[in-house]
């Protein structure tokens, strides 16, 4: 029995080790990427950005979206790259957001009656 | 073995990721990740048992070519070595061949002079030969010459002997003819008497 003892007790070990592991990796990632959430200055500056760009786009349509389309061209291939990163981590936090506003990670959990198969 | 700090190992794993300048190491697996979570969630992706057989797979790939990659790493390093070998020995063999060669031929190395040495003796020679045989010509001719200024002499020579001949013989015939004249034969003979008296004379 000990020797099975010690075989757990070493696979417990490596699952800790390992799971130390990932949780340094986030860290860097966390920090790399800068995840953290912003300040509220910084929330009020892109939104104040974005509103004054909405108020822009409204009074002058046409001026606005060559301007857009203007920028989008003179993007490269490597900044179209790593924009679509971000739209995909984006996508991937919102993602992460829905699963644990539904507390489920696939699919929505039914609160009504339960169905009755006759 | 004493396990890596954790820190360490997760810099190291993070290093080991293919990043480059537009999409970095940690932005790889950050993306990857929230792909991952987009996929699961959105039953893009359904884990069932299937995943876990993958996991399994991936697992079993891992441990064989952490235990069979040093194997085979040693095999193509020993045969890598065997093959290097042969090739610095070739390169060697060569090099003692070309080597070789070069002594042989380094006996030749003053062919250049010696022949431009051989080429201005035969010219040296080729003068002295046309110089020989002008010589020679001269010689001859000088030989041809004598010979017939010789005969020349000879020719004369006889000419005036036959010439000296005849005139002793018309001479000869002369003053024979001479003898047979009586009056000659008187005026001979008075004058010998002559002379006779005259040493007689001289004698008293």
């Amino acid at each position: 029995i000990s020797q099975y003892i010690t075989k757990a007790q070493g696979f417990f070990n490596q699952a800790i080790y390992w799971t130390k592991v990932t949780v340094e990796v986030s860290k860097q990632i966390y920090i790399r990427e800068g995840l953290a959430p912003p300040s509220v200055a910084e929330i009020q500056q892109v939104y104040q950005g974005l509103y004054k760009k909405a108020l822009e786009f409204a009074a002058q349509p046409k001026t606005s979206a060559d301007g857009l389309i203007k920028v989008a061209k003179s993007l490269s291939k490597e900044e179209y790259l790593r924009f679509g990163a971000y739209f995909i981590q984006i996508v991937g936090l919102f993602s992460l957001g829905e699963i644990i506003g539904r507390r489920q990670i696939v699919g929505y959990p039914s609160f009504g009656p339960k169905e009755h198969h006759h | 073995s004493t396990p890596v700090d954790p820190k360490t190992k997760a810099n190291a794993l993070i290093d080991s990721l293919p990043g480059n300048s537009f999409l970095s190491k940690t932005g790889i697996l950050a993306t990857t990740a929230a792909a991952s979570v987009y996929a699961i969630s959105s039953e893009l992706y359904v884990v069932n048992d299937e995943s876990i057989l993958l996991v399994t797979f991936l697992g079993f790939i891992a441990l064989i070519s952490k235990t069979v990659a040093p194997l085979y790493g040693e095999m193509a390093k020993n045969r890598t070595d065997h093959v290097v070998g042969l090739l610095n020995q070739a390169r060697a063999d060569h090099v003692n061949a070309v080597k070789t060669r070069i002594d042989q031929v380094s006996n030749l190395k003053d062919v250049v002079s010696t022949t431009k040495a051989l080429f201005e003796m035969s010219k040296e020679t080729a003068a002295l030969e046309a110089e020989a045989f002008e010589l020679k010509q001269k010689v001859a001719v000088a030989s041809e010459a004598k010979s017939v200024l010789d005969s020349w002499v000879r020719y004369e020579a006889q000419v005036r002997q036959h010439e000296q001949e005849q005139l002793a013989s018309t001479v000869i015939s002369k003053v024979q003819s001479e003898l047979q004249n009586a009056k000659f034969q008187d005026k001979v003979l008075a004058q010998a008497v002559e002379e006779v008296e005259r040493l007689f004379a001289k004698e008293k």
